[in-house]
C-alpha cells in the first residue's frame, strides 16, 4: 500500500501518453537544435527531413525482415535458456557438462563466430537468427537459474513432504517461482534480440534493416540510413513493451505495492 | 487411514552430525521419544538446540546420522512416501500465484487426485479451519492469522496419520498467536491427527501439548520429558490460572538450567 495520495488523487497521465509526450519533445529539440547548430543533414538530419525524405517502402521492407529474425531468434534464445536452466538446476551432471560449455560459447564474441555461422547457416535470415539466439539465451539462462535457485528452502521442504514427483515440482512450483527472474531476463534480452539481429545484418549479410543502415550509409542516403536507426530503435522499444504487458499479466502476483 | 497395527511413533538413538570447516558438528545426540498415536507432543527448547532439525528427521525431510524413525511401524521414508505426512512451516509458504483453495489443493494435486474430489476435500478442511468464504483469495490479500490456517489446511487435506508443526505461528502478534492456539486445540481435536510442534514458546508448549519434551544444547539433547494433564478444552481464560503457571514455571526452570550450565 502506497503511503502516498491514493492514486486517482494525485495529478497523473496514462504512461504511454507521457512517453508519447517525452518522445515528441526529444524529436522538437532535435529538429530546432540541429537547425541552429546549422548541422549538415549529411550527417545528422532533422526528424522532418528524415520523414520526407527516407525511403520509407526500403525501410519498411527491411524491418520485416529484422522483425521476423528478432522475434524467431528471441524465441529460439529464450527457450533455449529457460530449458538449460530447468535441466542444469534438475541434474548435476547435466550441470557440470552443460553449464561451462555455456560459458564458454558465450564467451567467445559473436564477431569471431561469423565466419562459421555464415558457413553454417548460410547469408540469409537463418545466420541472424541464429546470432540473435546466442547473444539472447546466456542472460536468460543465468537468470532462470538464479530464479529456480531462489525458490524458498521450506517451499523445497514441502513438495518433500508431501512426496511430488519431479516434474511436478518444476511445472507447478519452481519454474512459476522463477518466472519473475525469467521476465527479467525477458526485458534485457528484447533489445539484444534487435542487436543481434542488426549486427549479424551488419556482418554477415541479409535484408534488415542492418544491413540498409550499411548500404544507405555507403550510397549516402543519409536519410534513409537515419530512418532504419529510428525504426530498429522503435522494434526493440515495441518488443520491451509488449514483455512488459506480458508480466502484469502474468505476473501480477509478484509485483510488489 | 492404513496404519500398521503398531500405532506409535518411536525414535530411537537419532544423532545427527553435520561437517563443518575442520570436523564435525554434533547437533543431535541419542534422542529416543515415543508419540502415542493421537497425541499432542511438543519439542521445546532454545535456538540451537536441534528441535528443528529433529522434527525433520522423523518427517524423512532429512535423514540422521544415527539411529531409527519408526512411524506406526513403517520407516520415515515409508511413511512419507504413503503420504502419511502433514507439516506445517514457520513460513506459510503459500504459493503466491494460487488462490487460497488452489494452495490447499496442492498435495492432492501432486498424488493425482481427480479434480472433484480435490475440490471437495479442499473444501471441507477449508472450512474446518475456518476460511469459508475467503478460499479465492490470493495470499498476498490474506491476514498473517489466515495464511496461517491455509497452510494448516494444505497440511491437513491429505489426512495425515501425523502432523508437524514448526513454530507455526511464529511472527504473529501476541493475541492472535493464542486464539490460533485455540483453533488449533479445535482442529487437533476434531481431526485426532497425532502431532508434534517445535516451539521455543513456554506457554505455547503448556496450553497444547499431552506432553513436552524439553531439550537443550551443545549437542542437542532431551532434557526432561513432562506430562501436561490439564484439562480439555483449554481455554484463553484458564491459561492464567495457576495450574498453568506451575507448568510454565517448571519447564522455565528446565530451560534456565541449561543456559546456566551450557553457556558459561
Amino acid at each position: 500500500m502506497s503511503i502516498l495520495a491514493p492514486r486517482d488523487q494525485r495529478l497523473s497521465l496514462p504512461s504511454w501518453v507521457v512517453t508519447l509526450i517525452v518522445v515528441v519533445i526529444a524529436l522538437v529539440v532535435w529538429q530546432i537544435g540541429i537547425t541552429v547548430a546549422g548541422t549538415s543533414a549529411n550527417v545528422l538530419p532533422g526528424p522532418v527531413q528524415i520523414l520526407l525524405g527516407a525511403d520509407w517502402l526500403r525501410v519498411a521492407g527491411a524491418a520485416a525482415n529484422t522483425i521476423f529474425s528478432t522475434l524467431l531468434g528471441f524465441a529460439v534464445g529464450n527457450f533455449v535458456g529457460l530449458a538449460l536452466a530447468v535441466l542444469i538446476c534438475a541434474s548435476r551432471t547435466f550441470s557440470d557438462i552443460v553449464y561451462p560449455a555455456a560459458v564458454v560459447v558465450r564467451a567467445i564474441p559473436i564477431v569471431a563466430l561469423a565466419p562459421f555461422i555464415t558457413l553454417a547457416f548460410g547469408r540469409g535470415p537463418g545466420a541472424t537468427v541464429v546470432v540473435a539466439a546466442l547473444i539472447v539465451f546466456f542472460p536468460t539462462l543465468v537468470n532462470v537459474i538464479l530464479g529456480l535457485r531462489s525458490v524458498p528452502a521450506e517451499a523445497l521442504e514441502l513438495l518433500k513432504v508431501i512426496n511430488a514427483p519431479t516434474v511436478f515440482s518444476y511445472a507447478r512450483v519452481r519454474i512459476p517461482f522463477a518466472m519473475p527472474s525469467f521476465v527479467s531476463a525477458l526485458k534485457i534480452s528484447a533489445p539484444n534480440a534487435v542487436l543481434g539481429v542488426m549486427t549479424a545484418e551488419w556482418i554477415i549479410g541479409g535484408t534488415g534493416l542492418g544491413r540498409l543502415v550499411v548500404q544507405s550509409w555507403l550510397s549516402l542516403d543519409i536519410t534513409t540510413m537515419w530512418s532504419a536507426v529510428l525504426v530498429s530503435a522503435l522494434v526493440a522499444s515495441v518488443l520491451f513493451s509488449i514483455v512488459g504487458l506480458i508480466e502484469r499479466a502474468l505476473l501480477g502476483w509478484a509485483v510488489r505495492t | 487411514m492404513n496404519v500398521a497395527e503398531k500405532a506409535n511413533v518411536v525414535v530411537d538413538g537419532v544423532g545427527m552430525d553435520f561437517a563443518v570447516k575442520g570436523g564435525t558438528f554434533t547437533a543431535l545426540n541419542d534422542i529416543a521419544l515415543t508419540l502415542p498415536r493421537g497425541s499432542f507432543t511438543t519439542l521445546l527448547g532454545p535456538s540451537g538446540c536441534g528441535k528443528s532439525t529433529l522434527l525433520r528427521i522423523v518427517a524423512d525431510v532429512i535423514q540422521p546420522t544415527r539411529g531409527t524413525v519408526d512411524l506406526f511401524g513403517m520407516t520415515a521414508s515409508e511413511a512419507r512416501m504413503n503420504g502419511l505426512f502433514g507439516f506445517v512451516f514457520q513460513d506459510p509458504v503459500l504459493l503466491p500465484w494460487r488462490s487460497a483453495l488452489g494452495n490447499i489443493e496442492l498435495p492432492l494435486e501432486a498424488q493425482h487426485v481427480p479434480k472433484a474430489e480435490r475440490r471437495e476435500r479442499a473444501m471441507a478442511v477449508l472450512e474446518l479451519v475456518g476460511l469459508d468464504g475467503f478460499e479465492h483469495l490470493l495470499p498476498a490479500k490474506l491476514s498473517g492469522g489466515m495464511a496461517r490456517r491455509v497452510a494448516i489446511a494444505r497440511a491437513l487435506v491429505v489426512e495425515p496419520s501425523i502432523l508437524f508443526l514448526d513454530e507455526p505461528f511464529n511472527g504473529l502478534d501476541e493475541l492472535r498467536r493464542r486464539q490460533m492456539n485455540v483453533e488449533l486445540q479445535r482442529i487437533w481435536s476434531a481431526t485426532g491427527t497425532t502431532s508434534l510442534l517445535v516451539t521455543h514458546n513456554v506457554a505455547d508448549a503448556v496450553f497444547l501439548s499431552d506432553t513436552v519434551i524439553v531439550m537443550g544444547r551443545n549437542p542437542g539433547h532431551i532434557i526432561e520429558r513432562r506430562e501436561i494433564d490439564l484439562p480439555r478444552p483449554r481455554s484463553i481464560d484458564n491459561s492464567l490460572s495457576p495450574d498453568y503457571i506451575a507448568h510454565e514455571r517448571a519447564l522455565t526452570a528446565l530451560l534456565s538450567d541449561d543456559y546456566k550450565t551450557r553457556d558459561d
